[in-house]
């Protein structure tokens, strides 16, 4: 990483956390109305792997919103699973023509056989979301890139890596029930994607 | 509010640093692979990863006591000493990683003329288990 990369990045990062929360609640594309959803994800990584999760997300008052995701991608034998805990925040800073603009920060861990990861993901979240004809139905689109920070270990053995990666969405919600589509690709020399369904509930 | 602005302001600071290691592809977090690199040294039938277990051992204990002590020597001793326990467990994903590992820390020992023969040695028993290590991996 570039010096001037991080110097920009530490200046996002410090405007963002100084700025004023303004009630917009369409960064990660779900209406004010719906405050808590849970969804159940599926879906295929790369390397011919399986993907099986659920997430979790809890819309408080000041905008603040805080999600927690879990999941599990099954890799063809004899690799060993990957699993990964996630829980994070994002801080609205306003809404800009529509699109509502979060700051993310979130801890991940994950493991795959003996290997542990950490990583400290801190993003922009940008979402649009729009009643559609009917009743209660809505659609919303996210985009999210992130810069992470992680620290891999296996025995005694440690490496630290920073690494761009985003992902983008969209989530349709009827009546409380909600089915999204999402798509992840970090940008480095893993190449990761997984690309997942998700299917669940919006509760008020 | 202005507690989780500062967490965020110091997750920032954090995240602006950078280092870097030896063999930084033994972290990747897709199931590991041995280096085609280390695997195209040798040419001959793969053995298999358990008849690897005794050389990889010899290689950490004896064949380095002519390299100059130093982190990198622990570090490959360590790292074969693991490598040789996980294929006797199977654990052939975390086995393939400390050989990167092995083999990134014999990549950075001082060059000497009196352990030249035995860091050559080393390299050709972790090339042997690399290639050993592929015939169990899923390519």
């Amino acid at each position: 990483m570039t010096r001037a990369l991080r110097r920009a990045l530490f200046l996002l990062g410090s405007l963002a956390a100084l700025a004023s929360p303004i009630d917009a609640q369409v960064c990660r594309g779900v209406a004010s109305e719906s405050p808590v959803w849970f969804a159940m994800q599926y879906g295929r990584a790369a390397k011919h792997a399986s993907v099986h999760g659920a997430d979790i997300a809890w819309q408080l008052d000041q905008g603040l919103l805080l999600f927690t995701d879990a999941n599990v991608t099954m890799y063809p034998q004899p690799d060993p699973a990957r699993g990964r805990v996630a829980v994070g925040m994002g801080i609205e800073v306003g809404e800009f023509r529509g699109v509502g603009v979060c700051t993310t920060f979130g801890f991940e861990r994950e493991r795959i056989g003996d290997l542990q990861v950490q990583r400290i993901p801190t993003g922009i979240a940008l979402g649009w979301s729009r009643p559609l004809a009917g009743v209660a139905r809505r659609i919303g689109f996210t985009v999210e890139p992130f810069y992470v920070h992680g620290h891999e270990r296996i025995e005694r053995f440690g490496h630290t890596s920073n690494f761009v990666s985003g992902r983008a969405g969209m989530i349709y919600l009827a009546r409380g029930y909600l089915v999204g589509l999402k798509y992840e690709h970090a940008f480095d020399a893993d190449a990761r994607w997984h690309a997942t369904a998700r299917d669940g509930f919006t509760f008020n | 509010m202005r507690f989780v602005r500062l967490l965020l302001l110091l997750a920032f600071v954090t995240a602006c640093g950078d280092r870097s290691i030896v063999a930084p592809e033994a972290y990747g977090r897709r199931p590991c692979r041995p280096s085609a690199a280390l695997v195209a040294m040798v040419t001959v039938e793969p053995f298999a990863p358990r008849a690897m277990r005794s050389a990889l051992v010899h290689g950490a204990n004896a064949m380095t006591l002519t390299v100059a002590d130093g982190p990198h020597r622990r570090d490959l001793q360590d790292a074969m000493r693991i490598a040789a326990s996980d294929i006797s467990a199977e654990q052939f994903d975390s086995a393939c990683r400390l050989v990167e590992i092995a083999d990134g820390a014999l990549s950075a020992l001082p060059d000497s003329a009196a352990s030249f023969p035995n860091r050559v040695g080393i390299r050709l028993i972790l090339a042997l288990t690399a290639q050993s290590l592929t015939t169990v991996i899923q390519k």
